[in-house]
């Protein structure tokens, strides 16, 4: 039970990284980014790529998060300067990465047993000893999601951070403060893929795979954690966006291995989820009995 | 200080709804003036603003800020000495930040947005003393979420902050418009205060004839992308809210409106 | 036994290995290449051995090292394409569709690719990246004139296989199966595996490791070498197709009443 309790709170917390990402676009910037079905293979399949090839296993992290930024930036730059609906930029993009993630890894890339991943390196057993991989998976995925929130709640409070929030808040006003809002909307967007295309690269280790479908859906769970962890926190103030979506991520994931774990008719899982999915955001919008309306 | 020389506009060229807005309007504005611009709807008064300030592009003509032309500058890069309040009380202020946070940003005018601190923390008393004047006790409440507060109240702010940084001129754009009466006096007042001040060039687009006749020292009156009437010093302070009305409605009344 | 159904979403299959892992199973059973991936990463931490089947090439999964076998349905190219030109002595082109996603898929049109030249046959290949593109994929293919349509084990083509054969019974183009339940729904013929057949063997290779008589990295994977020629007399007729009497023999015909 602790073991199953320990792999779903791991599989949160890297999906708490993708999160992330939405959150930036969704929250934010009030854009609907559908790059991230296109982003996160993409991170993927060039660390699977680099890791068959040899390379190191944090390098493929940031590599990842460059080629993500890029992905970000495309969508920026058709929506922006090319002037194309928001939706249908990330439609673009999202949809030309499926092309490229195929040229890049092919519809399938498995990463051997042998080769190091960022759970199974000379550092990490290093530092953890005889810790088995259940464990070693959970520290440094607890380790990632939290240094890259604690960046993100730096940078949010940064005039930087600011400025990326007022664009999504209010962009007339970005405007009348003499800065160019469109170049901050492609900021927002390089941001987020970024970090989605890392989740993409700490999936690939984790799974030691690249898949061409993998990101098929992916901000759909994305859109759920925001809401799901925004919904949960709507009284509470003091909590940060960062960590609402962070707590979003593990409960969607305890979610799903609820549904697994009852042992009912393994077709009406999906059906279980979106149940359970429900109850939450119900109950989330409660308030003192009555029920409130607006997930 | 400004200058608009022979601009012309005119929108949807070539077709059905051609309309020629603007034919070689002219318009100066020395610094440290007030002006009020009242006139009928369609008659450019806001048109000429968007002109000014960068957002509707010019057939051809010149927009001059300071001797400078401003031809082919973007509408961000102009606002970098050009401080905007809108009629909508909302486009002057983010409404899922905080009153303090709104205030760092205006602050920030100018400067570059970078990673240094958003809030700087020796510049909290100075907005605190800014809010003070406005008399809402908004100075307690820096931590409240801007679109908790009225209209009213987020204009005052949009007002403050639209001034905090050096600016060549302020531009008013019916600024009290959506605001009920009571407001409307307050916020009026405080931008008669604000401006006198720090000696702001300004230009206000009103409906409201008594604050055209009331504030600034020039009064210009548009119809039809042309100015009817513009007196300035003391002949304005002669000019009273009958007159103005009286040659509003004849030329309304001239258009059939 | 635990059987559970991921419906084409990684992320679930993810957390099915993690449950099976978490449950101390004593082996974990995957069907097709995304269900292996997962559960082969599930079951690194306590080495759970694994055995999967229908996947047509375990070496480009990663799966053939290590404690992991299992059967392919690998198809009998060969065999298929010595039915094709048996059945059809005049054809030029045989038109394949196929998901460019699904890794089956992506190295058997290689393989077809590669052998069709023998059979003097030459290959026009469709790929589409959804459901939803495999009827326009067909009209492409029938536009292009092929004289026969061959399936693979494409998850998404055959799973919309009743309405790429109305459109090709109308062209009058026969489609050959891969597998017996194809031919059942109206392909003309197939050279292809008994996918129960798959299944007991897969069972026979997990119950040898269950049982302790060897371990997963011991045994290599499987492929059927046997297959079976199935018939569907109905569908030839239509086609007005005749059956060489030598192949007919050793038939089995799906449509016998």
């Amino acid at each position: 039970m602790l073991e199953l309790v320990i792999s779903t709170v791991t599989q949160g917390l890297i999906f708490a990284l993708l999160s992330y990402g939405v959150y930036i676009t969704y929250k934010i910037l009030d854009f609907p980014d559908l790059t991230v079905d296109g982003s996160f293979p993409l991170g993927a399949a060039v660390t699977a790529v680099m890791l068959v090839n040899g390379y190191n296993p944090f390098f493929t992290l940031v590599v990842a998060a460059v080629v993500g930024a890029l992905a970000g930036f495309c969508t920026g730059f058709i929506h922006v300067k090319l002037n194309v609906r928001d939706l249908l930029a990330g439609i673009i993009t999202m949809t030309a990465l499926f092309s490229i993630n195929l040229q890049i890894a092919g519809s399938n890339l498995a990463v051997g047993r042998n080769v190091d991943t960022i759970f199974t390196n000379p550092l990490v057993n290093g530092l953890l000893g005889n810790m088995p991989l259940l464990y070693r998976k959970l520290i440094v995925s607890l380790f990632l999601a939290l240094i890259v929130k604690l960046i993100l709640d730096f940078y949010f409070k940064t005039k930087n951070g600011l400025l990326l929030r007022a664009v999504g808040d209010n962009d007339a006003l970005v405007t009348t403060l003499a800065k160019d809002k469109g170049w901050v909307k492609i900021l927002g967007l390089v941001i987020a893929n970024s970090l989605v295309a890392l989740a993409g690269a700490v999936v690939c280790h984790e799974q030691r795979s690249f898949a061409a479908t993998m990101g098929t859906g992916q901000i759909v769970f994305g859109l759920a954690t925001v809401i799901i962890g925004t919904t949960l926190f709507r009284k509470m103030s003091f909590v940060k966006g960062t960590t609402a979506v962070l707590i979003g991520s593990i409960v969607y994931k305890i979610c799903i291995q609820i549904a697994i774990s009852l042992g009912l008719p393994p077709n009406l899982l999906k059906l279980i989820t979106a149940v359970l999915f429900l109850a939450i955001l119900v109950i989330g919008n409660m308030e003192k009995g009555m029920v409130r309306k607006g997930a | 200080m400004l200058e608009l020389k022979d601009i012309c506009k005119v929108y949807n060229p070539g077709s059905v709804n051609e309309m020629c807005l603007f034919d070689k309007f002219n318009l100066t504005v020395d610094q440290g003036s007030f002006v009020s611009i009242v006139g009928s709807n369609g008659s450019g008064k806001t048109s000429m603003l968007n002109i000014i300030c960068g957002s509707i592009p010019i057939d051809s003509g010149e927009v001059r800020i300071s001797g400078k032309n401003m031809n082919g500058k973007k509408d961000f890069e102009r606002y970098r000495t050009i401080g905007r309040v809108y009629q909508n009380p909302s486009m002057g202020t983010c409404p899922h930040m905080t009153i303090l946070e709104n205030m760092s940003l205006a602050d920030n005018k100018g400067k570059s947005f970078g990673l240094s601190h958003g809030i700087n923390g020796k510049r909290i008393a100075f907005y605190q003393e800014q809010l003070a004047i406005l008399g809402l006790g908004l100075e307690n409440k820096l931590d409240v979420l801007v679109g908790a507060l009225s209209g009213g109240q987020r204009q005052a702010v949009s007002l403050i902050m639209a001034t905090m940084t050096p600016l060549d001129f302020l531009i008013l754009d019916e600024h009290t418009a959506a605001l009920d009466p009571k407001t409307a006096e307050l916020i009026m007042e405080l931008t008669g205060k604000i401006v006198k001040e720090k000696h702001l060039t300004t230009m206000m687009v009103t409906h409201n004839l008594r604050y055209a006749a009331e504030y600034g020292d020039r009064l210009i009156m548009m119809d039809k992308g042309r100015i009817v009437l513009d007196k300035a010093g003391a002949e304005k302070d002669a000019t009273s809210v009958e007159d103005i009305l009286h040659l509003f409605n004849t030329i309304s009344i001239e258009c059939g409106n | 036994m635990d059987y559970q159904n991921a419906g084409f979403d990684d992320n679930m299959t993810i957390q099915i290995g993690q449950n099976f892992s978490a449950k101390n199973v004593d082996m974990m059973v995957a069907v097709a290449t995304n269900s292996a991936t997962g559960c082969y990463a599930a079951a690194e931490d306590k080495n759970i051995p694994v055995i999967y089947t229908a996947i047509n090439d375990p070496e480009a999964a990663g799966l053939t090292a290590g404690n992991a076998t299992g059967t392919s349905d690998k198809l009998p190219v060969d065999a298929q394409l010595d039915l094709i030109r048996k059945l059809q002595p005049e054809a030029k082109t045989i038109g394949i569709l196929y998901t460019t996603s699904e890794p089956n898929s992506v190295s058997t049109v290689a393989d077809y690719q590669a052998k069709a030249a023998d059979y003097g046959f030459t290959i026009e290949a469709v790929g589409v990246t959804a459901q939803a593109e495999v009827t326009q994929g067909a009209d492409t293919l029938i536009k292009k004139g092929v004289d026969c349509f061959c399936n693979l084990t494409d998850n998404t083509v055959v799973g919309v296989l009743p309405s790429i054969l109305e459109k090709t019974n109308e062209a009058g183009i026969p489609v050959y199966g891969s597998e017996i339940e194809q031919v059942k729904i109206g392909c003309v013929a197939s050279a292809g595996i008994d996918y129960f057949e798959l299944g007991r063997q897969t069972g026979a290779m997990a119950a040898k490791v269950l049982k302790g008589e060897a371990t997963c990295d011991e045994i290599p994977f499987e492929t059927i070498t046997e297959y079976e020629i199935y018939l569907n007399n109905g569908a030839l007729g239509e086609m007005n197709m005749t059956v060489p009497d030598d192949i007919a023999e050793k038939a089995i015909v799906t449509d016998a009443e």
